[in-house]
């Protein structure tokens, strides 16, 4: 298991390479595309987490940095509505169920092998999603507090390390 | 480059060590989930034949056996019609382009690294499809035909 500081550090590949069974890294692997109903949120809350840090180098793509800036400067509520009403756009269009699916899998290989604390609760988050329970604003809003204080918390402690060093 | 009768004994591992650049790796890795609206044709045709292989606990998932029955055991005419109809589907519900634009990425990198005579024609149906204005059903047919013979004759001389 490594630390979220640590996590942050790690590209696609270097993920792929640490999960050790193969229908894991097929689990992993099949979530690393986002929906292909454009919803912007949800793609950086769950794709920016799995994809880690940007392989190619030049900001391809959505990668976890642009998942730090949205948990750390977006506005929570903001996020959360804006969660649910991609998700229901996603509901009309017939593809929440499917992409869901595969991000819950995903996270949890992640939290089999690599990051617990994140991954559990974006995990949760995307459970509420995948059942469609738009009454559970505050509960997404808590989880992403939870989620903005570890990661500010965890990037503190790794700018410190790099001033010691 | 590789044959037919070798690629399908591929797996996406297998296809993933073949791919030297992290970029290709990319765009074939972010290719191997089938579209997030039910297009089951589609998936067979593209996201299947790109998968290759699956072996032991993901033979649940449609590999590279679904495609090679799509093609096969089905009239190429109804495979064809069946396409268009799940483009013009994907089209209204706003997922072709995003699909079809990570799924002919993949075959352009399959073709670049591994296996040309199927992928170069699914790429040329792929196009077909994205313009669904532009729809052209013989060309569709002439082109499933034409993987048709090639991989009826791979795999019948395989075995």
């Amino acid at each position: 298991m490594v630390m979220y500081s640590r996590y942050r550090q790690m590209t696609w590949l270097d993920i792929l390479s640490k999960i050790e069974d193969d229908v894991d890294k097929w689990i992993y692997v099949t979530a690393l595309r986002s929906c292909d109903i454009p919803c912007v949120a949800i793609k950086t809350l769950f794709a920016g987490f799995l994809r880690g840090r940007d392989a190619i180098g030049v900001h391809a793509y959505i990668d976890i940095e642009d998942f730090e800036e949205l948990i750390i400067e977006g506005k929570l509520s903001s996020i959360a509505y804006g969660l649910i009403e991609e998700a229901k756009d996603l509901v009309n269009n017939s593809a929440l169920i499917h992409y869901m699916d595969h991000v819950i899998n995903a996270l949890e290989v992640i939290n089999k092998y690599l990051e617990e604390y994140v991954s559990r609760r974006l995990q949760d988050i995307a459970v509420i999603l995948f059942r469609q329970e738009w009454d559970r604003v505050n509960d997404i809003v808590k989880l992403l507090k939870e989620i903005r204080e570890y990661i500010l918390r965890e990037l503190g402690k790794s700018i410190l390390k790099e001033i010691k060093e | 480059m590789m044959t037919y009768s070798r690629y399908r004994q591929m797996s996406c591992l297998d296809i993933l060590g073949r791919i030297e650049s992290t970029e290709d790796r990319w765009i074939y890795m972010t290719a191997l989930r089938g579209c997030d609206v039910n297009v089951p044709y589609m998936k067979r045709l593209f996201t299947a034949f790109i998968r290759g292989l699956c072996t032991n606990e993901i033979y649940k998932y449609e590999d590279i056996r679904s495609f090679e029955s799509l093609i096969t055991d089905y009239p190429v005419e109804h495979v064809a019609r069946e396409l268009i109809e799940e483009a013009t589907l994907l089209k209204e519900k706003g997922a072709l382009y995003h699909y079809l634009c990570h799924t002919t990425d993949a075959l352009k990198v399959i073709k670049r690294w591994i296996e040309e005579y199927v992928s170069s024609r699914l790429i040329k149906i792929a196009s077909i499809l994205i313009d669904v204005k532009l729809h052209n059903m013989s060309d569709v047919i002439e082109l499933l035909a034409e993987i048709k013979g090639y991989v009826v004759n791979e795999t019948t001389r395989w075995y």
